[in-house]
């Protein structure tokens, strides 16, 4: 209507010959006019990018131990700074500063972020909250809570908001507004920004606090497809190796020691804080006639822990170990390895440095008595070794004569065989006598496990290699036994290695599976655990045909919802711990506080009250023939 | 009335006695006042002579105080209600009476007629704004006279003009369709059960006229004959007589007795569940069937119950974590749910959508003697994998009524506040929709056509869906829309970081961890007649509560509110009650530890919504839904494990009054 009525006036201006002057002044109250209209009506943010505040005058609000894909905010100005505009002291939701939005057309300050800085992939999604406060009024109230994106120009593309109106919001309190907006029809670029603020325009003041936002719908499943389909109304088949897979549950061992984090916990002594970083190792050392493994604690710089079970007071004890001073320089050897090498009735240690190999054993247990680790014999490296990391070694009984011997391979298909005699390091067979192809990566990755992988009851341990080819394609495995006529390894099976057409997954061997071998019942039984993506833990056994995945293995019996799959770091060791030729898993559970930001590794734990550190002996069903 | 079933028999002497009863009313210090014409004088009206059941049930010898009666529901699936029948009272009919003094100069015979109507579920006989005009709606009152309508006005024996009060005596009986409309037959049958007597308390009405009145037609032909319609509307005669012309006709007396018949339906859970052979037939499924279960003659005739199957939408399919746990005993907690919910592949999940039965009474059974129903959501096993409904239907439908319900249903929650992923269901559901049971015309733009008929579905004057719901589960409210729905973090698979995958709900959401919400749900088809019709939020004032009431938007066929409520009170105890009281304008619900002590919880009525007419069926079931349709809920169907064992429901008393 003013613009209408202005240019009518300004054409009869014109016909009247006016001075241009006035002309100017009229056209300039006329601009006024619609600053003016634009500013009581049209909310200019929504046009344009708003400016945001500075963050770097508040409190950080990044928790560590905050959610992923959010942000939030609470306007605590960072101490001795000087409070930023636009905050009110005195009434907050959180800590002492909310932001005002007092009267017509107010807006609170703005938080902001760049859509690149949303996470990961694009962004479909976002939900948005903010706690509100009215002062007690008689107004109508008219606010939005408002989501603006805009690009890089600073122009808004996309507005969003949780509307706050009418005469029946509670007042003089605080209170929760909160929103979720689909973005999935909306193209967003990653270098366009999102702001979050508050706008009233009612007479009334408001106060906000605590804006948040997070980013992301619920994440599409990993896969490809589900392969059961029970609306088809056909029967279940279970399919060889295709999930899903029953549940084979490892129930808890009493251990006695009211599920802490020590393995020794009686409620007056402690003993048995063991990191999974720890180096531990289950064998019997001490050679008593219990049948049981014995866990030993290694680690440089501290005295060696034996712990051992004791089956009538369901719980374990320690055994402090002294150690020979002239093993001490090899405490902190690169690879260490348990087996019997010169006995059959206990079981020793080798400590395996470049140069030098030392092998290690215990005296007696005696009751009350500390035991003593005391040397052996030390030798030189039997074969040359130029770079000790790129050998796998192993301590395998390979012919079945229940002693250890020292199997050593390297990824290019170079690999030794070596018993212990009183003369050394005897060589069983190497490379150089016969190659075995299967060994050799191709310029992969390639890993080594050692266990009694036969379907039959046997003596002998078994070599299984897992390969998996340099363009991760695919993945590739070989059973091999000793020939004791020809001194040879041949292939355990009369197929050639398996190679798995699909990119390698939790259902696939992997090179970085970690094979846990042991007496779950049926001969050939093992663990496969892998932790790439998740948790997962799986029965398995080889055939003449491939291998069988029996089922996934998880936990009950644990204390409250303490999964150990849910720590953030869980270290298993099989070990007939229990019960005598039944191999049951010991689990030790960390969070972690703090990674080496160069490694990923955890340097420093974390005793969360959710999730308190634990170690525990779980126990598989003992499986039979027609299980 | 010790009786469960409300059945009776009585002989010979009880009717003589009543009738001695009757007469010796005329001496009694509670003579009514005495209305006069020219002709005739008329006293005590007595409507049930015959009847001598208080409005408590107990057994009485007074005839001028309100009675109560059960519905009997023996054979009742093909002849409708019947009050009273054959099995309650010897006659099958109640006995009324009245006297009548000749003040004529000349012995002369009278002409008269009881009507009778159902004064609870009624729409007020007279408009609003007019008070003698008929009330639009009162039509639709469940209102009837003689079973056959073609008898207009009885006639009295010759009462002599002697001055003296002469006793009047007749029969009636309460029946479905009562005015014999056409709308509920089906090849030439009169199907009365499409019509059932409503229940509630009902008023009766004596008319009392002279030959001159009828033989001269004075009074129109929808009066004397209830079955004819009068330019297209039924006549009240309750109107007519009491607010309209009939007030003032000559000769003629109107009395409407403050005697009232309260009607209750009380169908027994203990007598049995009928299997309907549309679905299941004895040959192939009867492996379960049993003396109280199953579809024999019996059965057919006298269970009250049926089995519920659902209907199943396929496109309801989900993909369901393979974990099968007992989530109420267990200790299954948000930190278990977090991680399925992240840590599966597609290859691993198991699609459903949630099953029926395949094997009719094995998860509902009906127990003689306890007079319970007991169903259960069966538990499954790898392999079998299964989310089953499980449900029972009443097979008697009724228009109106507080229904209520005391059942103990399973639990929803364990104690970590985490949910089975089940919907204890309570709701209300056409008998059939078919156009004898359409609902009344929606008068602007009609309803949506269809129930599936989505957002582009046509318009139609009337329609026969309709739906009334309790439906508690563990979602969240609509209401207030600025926090609808919670601002979801739904985290990420990164197991290195356990803040990464079990990351918490939103605090509001937290706060009610225990609770349940009681969603209740009108589904009137999205007719925007009524005043207020809106979409979003709305308040809705009852007494002292408002609650508020949410539509998604003006093309949605239904109106939902929700309240929290504990879900140890609701099913952790050992029963509670569930009531709809659904009435001709409004629909309240109402829960509580005991009948006495019912809070409301929900409340909608006509300026909001549009409240059916038509006849409906009772369902109680426990379902699993998939969450899709519960947008904003914390917990989605598809990351909540198959249940590893039973879960248990039981049914004590089901109540229509």
């Amino acid at each position: 209507m003013s613009t209408i009525l202005s240019w009518r006036f300004l054409k009869k201006m014109e016909t009247d010959r006016k001075p241009v002057r006035i002309r100017v002044l009229m056209i300039f109250l006329l601009l006024i006019i619609l600053i003016v209209a634009g500013y009581l009506w049209l909310p200019v943010g929504r046009l344009l990018h708003r400016s945001p505040l500075n963050e770097k005058e508040f409190v950080n609000q990044q928790q560590e131990d905050q959610s992923p894909n959010s942000v939030s905010f609470n306007f605590e100005p960072a101490p001795n700074t000087e409070t930023p505009a636009g905050l009110y002291k005195g009434i907050a939701h959180s800590g002492s500063f909310s932001a005002k939005v007092f009267g017509i057309n107010s807006y609170s300050p703005a938080i902001e972020r760049k859509v690149s800085e949303t996470g990961p992939g694009e962004l479909k999604a976002i939900g948005v909250s903010a706690w509100v406060y009215i002062f007690p009024t008689k107004a109508d109230i008219t606010s939005d809570l408002i989501l603006g994106i805009s690009n890089k120009l600073g122009v808004n593309v996309i507005w969003k908001k949780v509307i706050v109106e009418g005469t029946r919001l509670p007042m003089g309190k605080w209170f929760k507004v909160s929103g979720f907006f689909d973005l999935a029809d909306k193209e967003i670029n990653a270098d366009y920004r999102l702001q979050l603020f508050y706008w009233n325009n009612s007479k009334a003041d408001i106060l906000v606090d605590d804006f948040y936002m997070v980013f992301g719908t619920s994440p599409e499943r990993k896969g490809d497809t589900t392969y059961v389909d029970m609306t088809l109304q056909k029967p279940f088949t279970a399919k060889l190796n295709t999930p899903p897979f029953p549940f084979i549950m490892a129930e808890k061992q009493e251990i006695g020691n009211h599920s802490s984090a020590f393995l020794v916990d009686d409620g007056k002594q402690k003993q048995g804080l063991i990191s999974p970083d720890d180096r531990l190792f289950t064998r019997n050392f001490t050679g008593d006639n219990s049948g049981l493994d014995q866990l030993l604690v290694l680690n440089p710089g501290k005295k060696p822990e034996l712990f051992v079970y004791s089956r009538e007071k369901k719980a374990f004890s320690m055994i402090s170990v002294n150690v020979d001073p002239s093993i001490q320089p090899f405490m902190d050897s690169p690879v260490i390895l348990a087996g019997r090498f010169s006995s059959r009735s206990a079981s020793e240690l080798i400590f395996i440095k470049e140069k030098e190999i030392l092998l290690a054993g215990f005296s007696k247990n005696v009751a009350g008595k500390e035991i003593l680790m005391r040397p052996i014999r030390k030798t030189a490296m039997p074969f040359p070794v130029a770079d000790l990391k790129k050998f796998q070694f192993l301590a395998p009984d390979i012919n079945g004569d229940d002693i250890s011997e020292l199997f050593a391979a390297e990824a290019d298909g170079t690999w030794h065989l070596f018993k212990f005699s009183e003369a050394g390091w005897e060589q069983v067979s190497s490379a150089e006598a016969h190659t075995v192809t299967e060994w050799m990566d191709e310029g992969g990755r390639i890993s080594f496990f050692a266990g009694e992988f036969r379907p039959l009851p046997s003596w002998e341990e078994t070599i299984l290699a897992i390969m998996e080819t340099q363009d991760h394609a695919s993945v590739k495995y070989s059973l091999h036994v000793l020939d004791p006529v020809t001194g040879q390894f041949k292939r355990l099976f009369r197929y050639k290695q398996k190679l798995h057409d699909t990119l390698p997954g939790p259902d696939v061997l992997n090179p970085g599976d970690q094979i846990l071998t042991g007496n779950f019942g049926m001969p050939g039984l093992f663990l496969k655990y892998n932790r790439d993506w998740r948790f997962d833990l799986k029965l398995l056994s080889f055939e003449n045909s491939g291998y069988c995945i029996h089922g996934n293995v998880d936990f009950k019996g644990y204390e409250k919802d303490h999964n150990p799959k849910y720590f953030e770091i869980l270290r298993i060791i099989p070990g007939c711990f229990i019960e005598p030729g039944k191999t049951s898993l010991l689990v030790i559970g960390r969070n972690c506080k703090k990674s080496d930001p160069g490694t990923g590794k955890c340097i420093e734990f974390d005793d969360r009250p959710e999730l308190p550190n634990t170690i525990q002996v779980y126990a598989l069903p003992y499986f039979s023939k027609n299980d | 009335m010790n009786n469960r079933n409300g059945i009776h028999i009585q002989n010979t002497l009880l009717l003589i006695s009543g009738v001695l009863l009757f007469l010796a009313s005329c001496n009694s210090s509670q003579r009514k006042a005495e209305i006069k014409t020219e002709d005739f004088i008329v006293r005590d009206f007595i409507p049930l002579t015959n009847w001598n059941y208080d409005a408590e049930g107990n057994q009485t010898n007074d005839l001028l105080i309100s009675k109560s009666i059960k519905l009997d529901y023996t054979g009742a699936i093909t002849s409708g209600f019947i009050i009273p029948t054959l099995r309650q009272v010897h006659s099958g009919t109640f006995e009324f009476g009245f006297f009548i003094k000749n003040t004529g100069t000349a012995p002369a015979k009278f002409r008269y007629k009881i009507y009778y109507q159902n004064e609870s579920y009624k729409f007020p006989e007279a408009d609003k704004i007019d008070s003698t005009r008929q009330n639009f709606y009162a039509g639709e009152n469940f209102y009837g006279s003689w079973e056959d309508t073609g008898i207009t006005f009885m006639e009295t024996a010759e009462v002599a003009a002697d001055n003296q009060f002469h006793p009047v005596t007749g029969s009636f009986r309460i029946v479905g369709n009562p005015r014999n409309e056409q709308r509920y037959y089906s090849n030439g049958k009169n199907d009365r059960w499409k019509r059932n007597p409503r229940v509630g308390n009902y008023s009766f009405m004596l008319v009392v006229t002279t030959e001159n009145t009828i033989n001269n037609n004075k009074l129109p032909d929808g009066i004397t004959n209830i079955s004819h319609p009068v330019n297209g509307d039924f006549l009240n005669p309750f109107f007519y007589f009491l607010k309209g012309e009939g007030r003032s006709m000559e000769n003629t007396v109107v009395l409407k007795s403050p005697v009232m018949l309260k009607v209750i339906a009380d169908p027994d859970p203990g007598a049995g569940i009928y299997i309907p052979p549309s679905f299941f037939t004895k040959e192939k499924d009867g492996k379960y069937f049993c003396s109280t279960c199953g579809q024999d003659d019996s059965q057919f005739s006298n269970a009250p119950f049926a089995q519920f199957i659902h209907y199943i939408d396929p496109t309801t399919k989900w993909y369901n974590i393979p974990v099968i746990s007992d989530v109420i005993s267990g200790n299954y907690s948000r930190m278990d749910y977090n991680w399925n919910k992240q840590f599966w592949r597609k290859e691993e999940l198991i699609a459903v959508t949630a099953s029926t039965t395949k094997a009719p009474c094995q998860t509902v059974s009906s127990d003689a003697e306890k007079h319970l129903i007991n169903i259960k959501n069966p538990g499954t096993e790898f392999g079998k994998w299964e989310k089953q409904d499980v449900g029972i239907i009443t097979r008697h439908g009724l228009t109106y009524g507080k229904w209520t319900v005391r059942a103990k249903l399973t639990e929803l929650l364990n104690k970590n506040g985490l949910w089975n992923g089940l919907t204890n269901a309570i709701w209300l559901i056409t008998q059939a929709q078919e156009e004898w049971n359409l609902r009344r015309s929606c008068n602007k733009e009609g309803y949506l056509a269809n129930y599936y008929g989505g957002q582009a579905d046509k318009r139609v004057p009337s329609v026969a869906y309709s739906e009334i719901d309790f439906e508690i589960l563990k979602t969240v409210p609509y209401c207030p829309q600025y926090l609808f729905p919670p601002a979801y973090n739904f985290g990420t698979d990164n197991q290195h970081r356990m803040a990464n995958w079990n990351v918490p709900f939103p605090e509001e959401v937290v706060a009610d961890d225990g609770n349940v919400e009681v969603c209740t749900t009108n589904w009137d088809m999205a007719c925007w007649e009524p005043d207020e019709f809106s979409d979003g939020c709305r308040a809705v004032d009852f007494g002292d509560q408002t609650f508020w009431a949410y539509r998604w938007d003006k093309g949605y066929r239904a109106i939902t509110e929700k309240v929290p409520e504990k879900d140890d009170e609701l099913f952790g105890s050992e029963y509670y009650y569930f009531q709809i009281d659904w009435r001709p304008t409004e629909i309240i619900w109402r829960i509580g530890p005991s009948k006495d002590k019912l809070r409301v919880v929900g409340y909608v009525n006509n300026s909001v919504t549009s409240i059916p007419n038509n006849q409906m069926v009772l369902i109680i079931s426990q379902e699993f839904h998939n969450t899709r349709w519960w947008v904003g809920s914390a917990y989605d169907q598809a990351n909540i494990p198959f249940p590893l064992n039973d879960l248990d429901g039981k049914v004590y008393e089901v109540t229509i009054e």
